[in-house]
């Protein structure tokens, strides 16, 4: 009776003190994915910081480090309902509009990833001390390849048009034929980085840019079209579409 | 080793690892023209330059040698400030130089009507030489489109821009009104509005023409329609007429190194001009200098010493309040004057001596009190204090600089720039009105003195462009009581341009309080520039006093009183001031002459919520007993500089002013943190005024409690 006393005990000691001893040193994991030598989740310490979690899962040499991109599970809620907000207000237009038909479909097909903007490049934050965020608990890094396109969105088309090295933006929309609700004065443009610029593209005011493989072009709908959609529409859809992970 | 050479190198490898993942380029670089604003050779464009945009655009082309200051103080305003010397016409001012030509200032000024879009030009109104003594005097109003690399532009100018009587075409406002049918001959006195004026004469003209941007970005080209023939040119003053062979104005523009445009053209058919343009943001701070601040504190590295016992165990955590003192001064810039404890709220009193901004030096104070303080301090405000008196508190707590450390990641509907700082409240914290006796208390430092070289000069002086004093200066302050501060400052001239300088002004019927400058500036090498005892109290909350006396400025002294009302997180203030002063003798000495004042102010500030514009608006007595108003207009950019400009009219005419009909002038502070390399609160004052008249002079005084409280000295 002693002896299986004895043995329950200490079975029951085995089978629970890992949990306690890994609980008191570790506050979670975060997922690593694509372009890093190791991709297996890494143990979160407490005060553990995103340079830490990099160096730990080491980017390979040929990663395209412009579409680094972290995602966090708080930021999923507030994406979810821009998402929804969207599809509501493209929902109104797809009658009538087939850019916004396909739109529409583009954007349902779009995972909500959670993905923040950070203050510094990857490079940057590698050399600095400064910038440096804490991750949590749930958090995913990801590093793509070096992508061969750039994503056109909007009221000139939907489509993957391939990079060239030698263009510059209105290169891209030259032949495009914009919808009569397209705005005609400027463009969104999200860096592989998920920054955000507006760019002017008309015959009056184009600006000369160059831009990385992997943006993001989005032709907005014209002011007076936006006016009968929610608040900030061509806004929204920019900053939803700068969530995206670089694929 | 090899990561330690990357992390030393790191600052100057950046600008070539990051990554640009969008490269812009403006299409179109707008350029000058040669009067200063943004244009084609002799004319305007309807364009505007970025908000915040200043520019130093000196030209020559014979007879005149142009020097312009552009501002763009909003996006639908550009302001010029000129000053031309006329070679073909001898100097007309109170001393005349042997082959001196004539000196004249002039102001200009355009207003955006329409910015442009994709169907609609920019249209923009115009006024050239509108306040000075009128010899460039013109209206315009004209329109410019751009189609691709072409700025094409057409307008209708009126007065010397049209070429005065001989304007190409009838002007079509004298058919409206027959007081359009008319234009009056140069102002006498200048710096009056000639309202009358405006969009007046018999004729008027139509000009324009294109700038034309070249596939080799640097260069561009302009062409332009010039209707001016040149026959009425300073007519009053030169019976010559100038040469004129064409209509047509070309040349060229090369932008060297992003920040000069070089132009060369020929004009006039028979002349090469040529010109240099500067141009800078006053929104973007200059980086060119690093800092070598102390970094700011990481919350999860603390930097204080742990109190421990002989034997190695940690004591129950006291807290070391002259360590705490010595960490907010080197990583916080922050000098405190004493420590108050309330429960859980800790209140730090003292002052900001090297963050300008005040978020950031919250932000470094918040590092080194979440650090260093124990966890049951949860609250902590920090009170900007004075010579004994609070000005404004920041109050923040741990959990918020807990959050601050947190963001350094951006929401995906965030600009960058937000919550940077963490969000810091603002107000009056009520805990402030009963405080306990101090945790810790400074030992004030009585005595403070400087000595350092200066420079005191007179821009555009009548006769002489620039005027100087080389200067050595030996100052201080001697805190004799909490509220009571004596302040001086002795001055030696080392070197100046002035001696023999000799300047009478036009005789008028007002005492002589400022036109006397060259008499204060050539009588003694040494001299005592400010002698003075203040007072301050904060009389209550939202009530701050000083009473002062003494040599208050380089040409009076004598006594006085300011209160100030200024409630704490409101846009608005007031303040009083009175004072009774006597002219200093010329020599700055002890001495005084005969003449005394009673002068005093009533001041309204608002801080408007738009475009960060302060207004001062003054009513009262000046130093020649006239009365008046006084208006003030500044706005701080982004970067910290501040522009401004005031105006004040008095019950004196015009022709008892004398030149310049009334008191005018600019100001620009700059701070010296984009020139050191540690950061500094420290400010560079520049004002100019175009003509220095006795009527509307105010009192130049050491202290103002306004500019105490907004950290404005």
């Amino acid at each position: 009776m002693k002896m299986s006393q004895h043995i329950k005990y200490s079975l029951a000691l085995c089978l629970t003190l890992p949990f306690v001893i890994c609980s008191a040193v570790s506050a979670g994991s975060i997922a690593v994915s694509g372009e890093f030598y190791h991709t297996t989740p890494i143990t979160l310490t407490t005060g553990m910081r995103l340079k830490q979690a990099i160096l730990l899962s080491q980017p390979k040499a040929d990663a395209y480090r412009d579409g680094f991109s972290i995602e966090r599970e708080d930021q999923k809620k507030q994406q979810t309902q821009y998402k929804a907000f969207l599809l509501a207000n493209l929902h109104i237009l797809k009658q009538s509009s087939t850019d916004a038909n396909k739109l529409y479909q583009a954007l349902w097909a779009m995972p909500v990833t959670g993905r923040m903007k950070m203050k510094t490049d990857l490079d940057e934050l590698l050399l600095q001390f400064q910038n440096n965020p804490l991750v949590k608990n749930h958090d995913v890094i990801y590093l793509p390849k070096q992508p061969s396109t750039v994503q056109l969105y909007g009221w000139a088309g939907n489509q993957q048009l391939p990079f060239h090295y030698d263009f510059m933006l209105i290169d891209y929309l030259k032949d495009k034929h914009y919808s009569p609700l397209a705005e005609k004065n400027f463009v969104y443009v999200i860096s592989p980085n998920g920054a955000l610029h507006t760019v002017h593209t008309a015959y009056w005011n184009h600006s000369n840019a160059r831009i990385s493989p992997g943006t993001i072009i989005y032709v907005p709908l014209s002011k007076s079209s936006a006016q009968t959609l929610g608040s900030h529409f061509n806004l929204k859809m920019a900053q939803f579409l700068s969530t995206q992970r670089i694929s | 080793m090899l990561k330690r050479l990357l992390i030393t190198l790191s600052p100057c490898m950046l600008p070539a690892i990051a990554v640009a993942h969008i490269h812009l380029q403006p299409p179109i670089k707008l350029s000058e023209s040669d009067f200063g604003g943004v244009g084609l050779w002799q004319l305007p464009t309807a364009n505007m330059k970025p908000d915040g945009q200043v520019d130093v655009l000196v030209s020559y082309v014979w007879p005149y040698t142009r020097t312009n200051v552009i501002l763009q103080p909003f996006p639908w305003l550009e302001g010029i400030i000129r000053y031309t010397s006329i070679s073909n016409i001898p100097y007309r001012g109170p001393r005349m130089a042997k082959n001196e030509g004539d000196k004249d200032k002039s102001f200009d000024a355009k207003f955006r009507i329409i910015k442009e879009d994709y169907y609609w030009p920019a249209v923009a109104v115009g006024f050239r030489d509108f306040g000075g003594t009128g010899l460039f005097s013109s209206e315009y109003l004209n329109a410019s489109k751009r189609f691709g690399n072409f700025d094409v532009t057409l307008g209708i100018a009126w007065g010397n821009m049209a070429g005065g009587i001989d304007g190409n075409i009838p002007n079509p406002l004298c058919s409206i009104a027959n007081r359009f049918c008319h234009r009056n001959a140069v102002s006498k006195h200048g710096g009056t509005l000639t309202w009358g004026n405006y969009f007046s004469g018999s004729r008027a003209s139509l000009f324009g023409g294109v700038e034309y941007q070249t596939p080799f970005s640097p260069l561009r080209l302009k062409l332009e329609y010039d209707p001016n023939n040149y026959q009425h040119e300073a007519a009053q003053f030169s019976k010559k007429a100038l040469p004129h062979h064409s209509h047509w104005n070309f040349g060229a523009v090369y932008r060297l190194l992003h920040v000069f445009d070089l132009s060369v053209a020929y004009e006039r058919g028979d002349t090469v001009m040529a010109s240099l343009d500067f141009s800078a943001s006053l929104k973007a701070a200059p980086t060119f200098l690093p800092k070598l601040d102390q970094q700011p504190i990481k919350l999860t590295t603390p930097k204080l010493p742990k109190h421990t016992t002989t034997s190695g165990r940690p004591t129950k955590y006291k807290v070391n309040w002259p360590v705490v003192v010595k960490y907010l001064l080197s990583v916080a810039g922050f000098k405190t004057v004493a420590i108050h404890q309330q429960g859980s709220h800790l209140i730090i009193k003292g002052k900001q001596l090297r963050y300008r901004n005040p978020y950031m030096a919250m932000q470094r104070i918040s590092s080194v009190l979440y650090d260093a303080t124990p966890l049951k301090y949860k609250t902590f405000t920090v009170v900007d204090q004075a010579y004994g008196m609070m000005f404004g508190q920041m109050t923040t707590s741990r959990s918020k600089i807990q959050q601050l450390d947190e963001q350094r990641l951006v929401p995906f509907n965030q600009n960058n720039e937000v919550h940077q700082v963490g969000d810091i409240d603002i107000h009056n914290h009520p805990a402030l009105n009963h405080l306990s006796t101090p945790v810790w208390q400074s030992v004030p430092s009585k005595f403070n003195y400087y000595i350092e070289p200066g420079i005191k000069g007179l821009l555009a002086a009548p006769g002489k462009f620039y005027m100087y004093r080389l200067l050595l200066k030996v100052g201080g302050s001697y805190q004799i009581r909490r509220h009571l501060l004596l302040t001086g400052e002795f001055a030696y001239d080392i070197d100046d341009n002035m001696q023999g300088y000799t300047y009478n002004p036009p005789a008028t019927p007002l005492p002589r309080v400022r036109t006397h400058v060259i008499e204060y500036l050539t009588t003694s090498k040494f001299w005592v520039n400010i002698l003075q005892a203040n007072y301050f109290k904060q009389l209550s909350r939202s009530w701050y006093g000083q009473v002062y006396g003494g040599y208050m400025e380089q040409m009076f002294g004598g006594l006085g009183t300011e209160v100030l009302y200024k409630p704490s997180g409101r846009f608005y203030a007031f303040s009083a001031d009175v004072n009774y002063v006597k002219q200093r003798s010329f020599n700055e000495g002890f001495g005084f002459r005969h003449y005394g004042v009673t002068t005093a102010h009533l001041t309204w500030y608002y801080q408007w919520p738009i475009y960060h514009i302060l207004s001062k608006i003054s009513v009262g007595r000046y130093l020649a007993g006239d009365y008046g108003t006084t208006i003030d207009l500044s706005r701080q950019f982004s970067s910290g500089i501040t522009i401004g400009a005031f105006a004040t009219f008095t019950n004196v005419s015009a022709a008892d002013y004398g030149e310049g009909s009334f008191t005018k002038g600019v100001y620009i502070r700059i701070p010296l943190d984009f020139f050191s390399l540690q950061s500094t609160t420290s400010q560079l004052n520049l004002s100019w005024m175009p003509l220095l008249r006795d009527g509307g002079a105010t009192l130049n005084r050491k202290y103002s409690l306004y500019a105490l409280a907004t950290h404005e000295q």
